[in-house]
């Protein structure tokens, strides 16, 4: 992932949070030229102006974030504080992306990615960094979005164009986290499961029991945000902080809401010339490509 | 947007079917409840969606099982090649578990199938000695006619792509259900004096070849096995890996995973495929 080097660096200058966000969304907007950034690769440009939409340039959105303590540790519960504290730093995050979006006029973002770009684990912070392709419509901005909010899809240009061609389009990106505190086994137990071979029922019941409560916020968003499905949901597990008993689930995905008079697509099947070894594995391609120009210099 | 479902309260416990509290309320919200429209979430890609769309399927949901497993000791012969069949046994049946729990999550949406499923195994720092097991996978209900289920009238599971389970409905075929074989194997050491005699010479290793053989061989039978027992006729896509499971360094896993499919229509023909070339790299 590209860093932010449109947006400041924002950790350690300490300044209030509206200035902050005023010099995030305000900060680095040129105005959009015939020579548009994007980070779009040369086809998904293609394919995204064959969809009617132009791109305006790379937007981008921070957020830092600063977990505070978390009372005493209850047994195998969720850590809701930090639940909220990292939900919300993704959401600023895409917010003041979907801001700088607005402002240059966009009707969407492409190829959105929100992801956690450091963690200071000594300070408990954590920066979340949103970075897309904003695209205007040759229609205009408001091109099937409500005005004022342009759709946020987390899919390239390849995949946008099959939503379409399926009579979908994307509406936001959505997301849950679930921030659980697995409970420590007790002595005599520990004891006993030094020899014994079977299920740790505690334990699956509370990391199960996160991944569903973050997944069931993820479709609450989609259901808030008039979605009709979600695509492309994946799930992450870590620990960022707070201990290794403190396993964060993510999940993230593409809300798409149905937009209809789409003729149904025909896949026709194809054989591909070219190596499969290739497809897989594009180191074993670039050998092969030095072999050859090695070959062509003898 | 974070509601504090259940702070300070009791852990949560599974239900008798092994799910846990939160999952009913999840799939009830996505339209078996009744109330609003139906929603549908899915960790299939776009071309994935379109392709099960197109096969007369949609998606219904994202479902999910767990098991999380303890490993205790278990005594292993130095010098000796051999199964070791309790930690077979555990993995096989954290698999089952977690496969079962994801299949009861799919029956509660009321899906035809299960596509697309993942078994993965996430280690954590707090548990030395303790693995999950975790299966996930996109719940499909048919939009046309019935006849999806298995013999056994549940859900079919597979773990193909939508491209795969697209193709393979092309050819007339249907997914029964995974299908999976595993060996917990502890392979022998040499013993010293074979070591020392062997240090300038480049041999094979009998006993070692052996046991990865063998251990191979039972993971593959017990999959056919499997394969027999919920009536497929053949198994498609089968992935033989090799796991180590911080168990030492003798000690490996060999899995074999696959789809069991039967013939549902015997006078489909797939259209002549066509040659491209393709211009990305």
């Amino acid at each position: 992932m590209t860093s932010p080097s449109t947006g400041p660096d924002d950790r350690g200058s300490g300044g209030p949070p509206a200035d902050l966000a005023a010099r995030i969304v305000g900060a680095a907007v040129p105005t959009a030229g015939p020579a548009a950034s994007s980070a779009l690769s040369a086809d998904e440009l293609l394919l995204v102006q064959a969809l009617g939409f132009d791109p305006l340039g790379i937007v981008v959105g921070a957020a830092v974030f600063h977990a505070g303590l978390v009372g005493p540790r209850v047994a195998g519960t969720e850590l809701v504080p930090l639940s909220a504290a990292l939900l919300a730093a993704r959401e600023q995050a895409t917010a003041r992306m979907r801001a700088q979006a607005v402002q240059r006029g966009a009707s969407g973002i492409v190829g959105a990615q929100v992801e956690i770009a450091a963690f200071e684990r000594r300070h408990h912070l954590a920066r979340v960094v949103a970075v897309g392709t904003a695209v205007t419509h040759v229609t205009g901005p408001d091109e099937g979005a409500p005005p004022g909010r342009p759709f946020v899809a987390g899919l390239g240009g390849q995949e946008l164009a099959v939503l379409v061609d399926c009579g979908y389009e994307p509406v936001d990106l959505v997301m849950g986290v679930c921030v659980y505190h697995v409970a420590r086994q007790r002595p005599g137990a520990w004891v006993r499961n030094l020899v014994r071979t079977g299920e740790l029922a505690t334990a699956t019941a509370a990391l199960y029991e996160a991944r569903e409560v973050a997944v069931a916020r993820l479709q609450a968003e989609a259901a808030a945000a008039g979605a009709d499905g979600v695509v492309g949901v994946s799930i992450a597990q870590s620990s960022h902080a707070w201990g290794a008993r403190a396993v964060e689930l993510s999940c993230i995905g593409t809300a798409v809401r149905r937009r209809g008079g789409a003729p149904p697509v025909r896949p026709a099947t194809v054989v591909s010339v070219r190596d499969r070894l290739h497809a897989s594995d594009p180191a074993a391609l670039s050998a092969r490509v030095a072999r050859r120009r090695r070959g062509a210099d003898r | 947007m974070v509601d504090g479902h259940n702070a300070e309260q009791e852990p949560p416990s599974l239900s008798p079917e092994g799910l846990p509290p939160d999952a009913r309320g999840r799939l009830d919200t996505l339209g078996g409840g009744g109330n609003g429209p139906a929603l549908f979430t899915s960790d299939l890609s776009v071309n994935e969606f379109m392709l099960i769309r197109e096969c007369g399927f949609h998606p219904r949901g994202l479902v999910f099982g767990s098991s999380i497993v303890n490993i205790g000791v278990s005594v292993r012969r130095w010098s000796k090649n051999q199964e070791m069949s309790r930690y077979t046994q555990a993995m096989y049946s954290a698999r089952e578990l977690a496969m079962q729990r994801m299949e009861t999550e799919a029956e509660l949406l009321g899906a035809d199938g299960v596509v697309g499923v993942r078994l993965d195994i996430a280690y954590y720092d707090w548990g030395r000695r303790s693995a999950e097991f975790i299966a996930v996978g996109t719940a499909v209900s048919a939009t046309g006619d019935d006849g999806w289920k298995t013999p056994a009238g549940k859900p079919f599971t597979s773990d193909l792509s939508g491209q795969d389970f697209w193709t393979l409905l092309q050819m007339g075929y249907v997914p029964v259900g995974l299908v999976l074989g595993n060996c917990v194997y502890h392979v022998a050491h040499r013993s010293p004096r074979r070591a020392v005699s062997q240090v300038a010479r480049s041999v094979e290793a009998p006993a070692t070849t052996q046991a990865l053989y063998e251990a191979r061989e039972l993971a593959m039978a017990r999959m056919q096995q499997d394969a027999l027992g919920i009536g497929a006729e053949g198994i498609v896509g089968v992935q033989l890996v090799q796991k180590s499971h911080k168990l030492g360094t003798h000690v490996v896993e060999f899995l074999a995973v696959g789809t069991g499919v039967r013939a549902r229509a015997t006078d489909r023909a797939i259209p002549e495929p066509q040659m491209i070339l393709t211009l990305d790299r």
